[in-house]
């Protein structure tokens, strides 16, 4: 049975001159289902594209059934029996389940689509998997749930000797999540090789045979998974071990930021989606980081705080007032304001200048009929490119010719000069580099010192420890525990966003 | 001494080359100037060719006939900013001119029968933009359907057939001059100057411009896109309406079947004037330029004596040359 499927070795691969992978060495053996683990920024996803061919790798070799593949293409990779769920969906929105499901090998009866046979194919994979889905309805009308289930049945419709998931359980359901813990065990006694590449330390215990960390694109160890515990892979995915607890606080950071007392915003008993009683305080010059896995609903309190669901239940106060906010309008208008997490998707307007991009929130104050003050958006404009030290020649070059970082300096810049009180911030330093991520750091802390209130989010949780004053932990939509900063501690928070925390589980032992 | 003349030269030189540089790079890179040079070569080329052409009586005929288009072209602009369309334009030209007709008819004053006029455009105006901006349905659609729904009230209104009527003002307002500059010319450049300055100078432009650039974060920046896109279309129900007054007012009649292919017209303009499709972008002297040379090329062509058919086909060619254009500086 310990035959290899996929073999990888010393995989090297950079981007303008940074290395994503650096040699790093992994072995799925057929008939086992293997953990692939680590945080964000570890080179999962550049690992992916480099076994799909999407990525020519700098040096390495890549082995399927121990033979040696020179150049593997995505086409070859699937005709070599590879299959890849990514964690962002690949599906024809216009197009059928079933079509969906067979799309790379539509069966065919003298030399035209079967379509009979490709329903009857589909209804049949569906049923194995008793999934409640119709193969003949479009894929746009499914859910996020079911997509994701659509796209687990056409990966495994192809019997894939090797089938890689990217985080396939972050749109399930705990139902769901059974059902393809059944399909995972079900190719694996097939012979197939299963990697499970997730965050979700309680999924990955349960369902692997065989556990692999890396990080920073090397291999920190690889073995059974009767050998590892949550805590030994945190602590291997993050480098920090418990006894280096003093180095991970910064207390003494000279940029802490000290909280007043006085509370800008609170929710009460706030429900939307799949997140319940969630309460929190957010006081004025205050940091306050959310963090949650993907699927937890960290994004959804956003979301519903700044207007942007339709069902939002409990008590939403602003400077002590109750506040009922329907829309993005509404939230403007109690001192609200949002940095999203896809800046070019619904942050900024890429084709306008730095100066509109920063003036034309505060210019909804005004009539539509009236004329826009140039020489007073002028002064402003450059007041902030000055202040927050955004890099343009001039606040008439358009946002699109800057850099990541300064575009969202820019996008700050105009909720500062709207003078919101509370700005949310989603994943705000996403998509730029590192030096860039520090300087929008600095000036969130800059602008919370300033007395503005901020919800924050990262994905990172040695940027949350850094940047935040108090971390709340979300875990399936609720709020699990809250962390101060002198509690902070980087493995005990991600063991409580994976739902694993040291009360909660004193509790459950009674 | 050589040494500092000889870097004395080349520095002329580099400066002679930055002008000539400079020169190509503003050719290059504005759209606006090609435009405006492909009109002046437009009008050598024709006035060569014929020797009717270069005449202040034919450049004024020029003029007098792209005022209705011209119109509905300037508000097309602003629909396509919006990241919009609107189909319906030719039918609300012929709907108006129908509605000032019949409302004259029958006995109406003046004033009355303008102001009916003007609201019954300004109507579908609203009623598109419900549907666009409440409904969130394509605007292509929505002004498909209103397109053949109004040139059919047109047609039920006034039974069917052309009907003549009579007024002294609005004779004036049609084949009258000022100055010695025919009156709809006027109504083209005032629509040119208002409609220009809202779309830079106002919130309203500016969150136009927004829109079609990003309608997500403009809703996140708390634009009311609602009723910005509720405005555009009203906006653009109204300058097909005053060019359905001015068209009524030529030819001393409400017409059901004018203004057929009114929309095509404009959008060749409007694309050829460099506005995006994409919406976002986009300039009413672009415009002006893009309705300038449909109509010297056209104009040209009867100069020339080029039979009709031939005028479709040259049409159809500007059409693709502007979009192709279009698409390859996207």
């Amino acid at each position: 049975m310990n035959q290899s499927a996929l073999r990888i070795s010393n995989i090297v691969k950079s981007f303008n001159g940074i290395k994503a992978l650096k040699g790093l060495t992994l072995n799925f053996n057929k008939g086992e289902i293997i953990g692939l683990v680590g945080s964000n920024g570890a080179g999962k996803s550049t690992l992916l594209n480099v076994i799909w061919g999407a990525y020519a790798p700098d040096s390495g070799e890549l082995y399927i059934d121990g033979e040696r593949i020179e150049k593997i293409t995505p086409t070859k990779a699937q005709e070599l029996g590879i299959s890849i769920i990514f964690q962002h969906r690949r599906l024809m929105p216009y197009m059928t389940v079933a079509e969906n499901i067979f799309i790379d090998n539509m069966p065919k009866k003298k030399g035209v689509i079967d379509y009979k046979k490709m329903r009857t194919d589909a209804k049949e994979l569906l049923d194995v998997l008793n999934l409640d889905i119709d193969c003949n309805i479009k894929v746009e009308r499914l859910s996020a749930e079911e997509k994701q289930l659509v796209e687990i049945v056409k990966a495994y419709s192809k019997q894939p000797k090797v089938l890689l998931m990217d985080e396939p359980t972050t749109a399930l359901r705990q139902g769901d999540v059974e059902r393809l813990f059944e399909l995972m065990n079900t190719l694996k006694s097939q012979g197939s090789s299963v990697v499970f590449i997730s965050h979700r330390l309680k999924e990955v215990m349960e369902i692997c045979d065989r556990i692999s960390i890396i990080r920073d694109g090397g291999n920190v160890s690889e073995g059974e998974k009767l050998d590892y515990s949550p805590d030994r892979i945190v602590e291997e995915m993050s480098g920090i071990t418990a006894t280096d607890f003093e180095h991970q606080r910064d207390v003494t950071d000279s940029s802490f930021s000290k909280a007043s007392q006085e509370v800008l915003l609170s929710a009460s008993s706030l429900s939307v989606d799949n997140c319940q009683d969630i309460e929190f305080a957010l006081h004025k010059g205050e940091i306050l980081g959310f963090a949650g896995l993907g699927g937890s609903g960290v994004e959804n309190i956003f979301e519903a705080l700044y207007g942007l669901k339709t069902h939002v239940d409990g008590d939403i106060k602003i400077d002590g007032v109750d506040v009922e906010i329907h829309s993005p309008i509404d939230a403007i208008s109690y001192g609200l304001g949002f940095v999203s997490e896809d800046r070019q998707l619904n942050g900024e307007f890429l084709e306008l200048s730095v100066k509109d991009n920063i003036c034309i929130p505060k210019g909804q104050k005004k009539r539509l009929y009236s004329v826009i003050n140039r020489k007073e958006e002028t002064l402003a404009s450059k007041g902030f490119i000055e202040k927050l030290n955004i890099k343009t020649d001039s606040e008439e070059q358009l946002i699109k010719n800057l850099s990541g970082g300064n575009q969202q300096k820019a996008i700050i810049a105009k909720w500062l000069h709207l003078q919101s009180k509370v700005i949310l911030m989603c994943e705000p330093t996403a998509g730029i580099d590192v030096a860039a991520k520090s300087d929008v750091n600095k000036l969130i802390q800059q602008i919370a010192l300033e007395g503005k209130g901020i919800l924050y989010t990262s994905s990172y949780i040695t940027e949350l420890m850094h940047v935040s004053d108090r971390i709340i932990v979300v875990y399936q939509g609720r709020i699990i525990k809250v962390f101060s900063r002198a509690e902070y501690d980087h493995n005990k928070i991600y063991l409580a966003m994976n739902g694993i925390n040291e009360q909660i589980g004193a509790k459950h032992e009674h | 001494m050589n040494t500092s003349e000889k870097s004395l030269t080349q520095r002329n030189e580099k400066i002679q080359k930055n002008w000539t540089q400079k020169g190509l790079e503003l050719i290059s890179s504005s759209y606006l100037v090609k435009l405006s040079i492909a009109c002046l070569v437009l009008v050598a080329l024709l006035s060569f060719a014929s020797p009717y052409f270069f005449t202040l009586t034919n450049f004024k005929d020029i003029l007098l006939g792209t005022a209705v288009i011209g119109i509905i072209s300037f508000g097309m602009t602003m629909v396509l900013i919006s990241d919009g369309i609107d189909l319906s334009v030719g039918s609300v030209v012929a709907y108006s001119s129908v509605i000032l007709c019949v409302s004259l008819n029958a006995g109406l004053g003046l004033p009355v029968a303008l102001f009916l006029t003007v609201a019954g455009a300004i109507t579908v105006g609203l009623f598109n933009g419900f549907f666009v901006s409440v409904l969130n349905i394509n605007p292509f659609i929505i002004t498909l359907g209103s397109m053949s729904l109004v040139r059919g009230i047109a047609y039920i209104i006034i039974g069917g057939q052309p009907k003549p009527f009579d007024s002294d003002i609005i004779r004036f307002i049609g084949s009258g001059s000022l100055l010695g500059i025919p009156i709809p010319i006027y109504a083209l450049l005032l629509v040119l100057v208002v409609l220009s300055y809202v779309m830079k100078y106002t919130q309203f432009g500016r969150n136009v411009y927004a829109i079609g650039n990003n309608q997500e974060t403009a809703r996140l920046s708390g634009i009311n896109v609602v009723k910005t896109r509720i405005l555009v279309y009203c906006i653009m129900g109204l300058l097909a309406g005053i060019a359905g007054i001015l068209l009524a007012a030529q030819t001393y009649a409400g017409i059901p079947a004018a203004g057929m292919g009114y929309e095509l017209d404009a959008l060749t303009a409007v694309i050829l004037g460099g506005t995006c499709l994409k919406g976002g972008q986009g300039r009413l002297a672009g415009t002006l330029l893009g309705t300038l040379i449909v109509a010297l090329v056209l104009n040209g062509q009867n100069m020339l004596g080029v039979p009709y058919f031939y005028q479709l086909v040259s049409k159809g060619i500007i059409i693709i040359f502007a979009m192709t254009v279009a698409m390859k500086r996207n």
